[in-house]
């Protein structure tokens, strides 16, 4: 029989140590799994299968989706940004036209715009780049822009443009004509855990670690972030990404 | 006309309902598939025409199930086409390596997975086939 000894605690593991990578890869896996079979049904139902939904139902089971989409958000957020903070985030490079990625990344955020009044223009070329990155990166990175501007704006939208930056890399570029940051603000927004109204009476959501990812895997990739803001008017990310990011030591290594 | 037959390999029922259901409803059969021993001797047996494979399966995983269907002559030319929950670049690499056809990224939901099966080998019962 075992037991545990009197001067260690099991909850001692330490935070850095192999079994607690194992119980992250495992948490991601236990958390999103049932939450993709959520959203597999609810895409069923949307496609019409078995049957066309009431408009009603429809816009409900729409709404449902976007929360459904909004928690998968916090948790890759929560998840990557747990990674970031132990060095186990790796960077993928490879040679990529990021078009496409950014085309499925618009597609997969614009069911979170329940607001049909709201604008999505979507303005990329047929090609970005090439460039050497990591194209998943990239999409995590405008996931959270873009998510992030669609919360935060009330009336009129948000535009994604893309194209080379002038330098031989390429800019992609999220704005929105939302509520803005104050000038106060803005030297907050990518710590971690900073709320703009903390408390539980605040008035949107959100785990105040998405941009902290943001600007965390900017770094990764060797890029700049940008940000222009005028309250009330709205806001405007400019992400720079070079021609070459850096590969990770392992890759380097490999190739 | 037959209808092509599709392959699938995932071991969460819900998962396996939501694709078998999307796929069926388009007309294509659908075969079933719990884990990797199951999928192969189906694979064997059966020759789909495509196999949608996820690869955290149990037993044999997913990466080591597509090297053993295309080391096999019998169901070598069946095109694979792999789901994972772990979205990481590396992946690409390792479905390359495994010799997968294709490769999709978890979140994917039903309409994706019925694009992908249409762009590889066409609607379910036409002759049109669109991977060769």
């Amino acid at each position: 029989m075992s037991q545990a000894s009197p001067g260690s605690s099991p909850l001692s593991v330490p935070y850095g140590s192999d079994a607690a990578a194992d119980f992250l890869a495992l948490m991601s896996h236990e958390l999103k799994t049932p939450l993709n079979v959520v959203l597999g049904y609810l895409d069923l139902l949307l496609s019409g299968i078995p049957d066309p939904l009431p408009t009603v139902a429809r816009s409900q089971v729409e709404r449902a989706r976007a929360s459904a989409l909004h928690l998968l958000d916090v948790i890759d957020s929560l998840l990557t940004f747990v990674r970031l903070q132990r060095g186990d985030e790796r960077v993928h490079v490879q040679r990529a036209d990021l078009a496409p990625v950014l085309r499925e990344t618009a597609a997969a955020v614009r069911p979170l715009m329940t607001d049909t009044r709201l604008d999505f223009d979507v303005r990329v070329p047929n090609e970005v780049g090439p460039i050497e990155t990591d194209p998943a990166k990239v999409s995590q990175i405008v996931i959270r822009l873009l998510s992030n501007a669609i919360k935060f704006t009330e009336d009129g939208g948000v535009i994604l443009e893309a194209g080379p930056d002038g330098e031989g890399g390429i800019h992609i570029t999220v704005s929105d004509t939302g509520s803005g940051i104050e000038e106060a603000d803005r030297e907050h927004v990518f710590e971690p855990f900073w709320q703009r109204e903390p408390g539980l009476t605040r008035r949107t959501g959100g785990s105040g670690l998405g941009l902290t990812v943001v600007a965390e895997l900017t770094r990764l990739l060797g890029g700049k972030l940008e940000l222009e803001s005028e309250p009330s008017r709205g806001t405007t990310f400019r992400l720079r990404l070079p021609a070459r990011a850096e590969r990770s030591p392992e890759q380097e290594a490999k190739s | 006309m037959k209808p092509k037959v599709i392959l699938l390999v995932e071991d969460n029922t819900d998962t396996r309902e939501i694709y078998r259901t999307i796929l069926a409803q388009a007309g294509y059969e659908v075969l079933e598939a719990r884990d990797g021993d199951e999928g192969l001797a189906l694979a064997c047996e059966r020759k789909p025409d495509l196999v949608l494979m996820n690869i955290s399966i149990p037993d044999v995983d997913g990466w080591t199930a597509t090297t053993l269907l295309k080391q096999d002559p019998r169901t070598e030319s069946i095109p694979v086409v792999a789901v994972t929950a772990f979205s990481r670049a590396a992946n690409v690499e390792k479905a390359r390596s495994a010799g997968c056809d294709g490769y999709l990224d978890k979140p994917v939901g039903p309409q994706r997975i019925l694009e992908e099966v249409r762009s590889r080998v066409g609607p379910a019962s036409g002759a049109s086939d669109a991977a060769s």
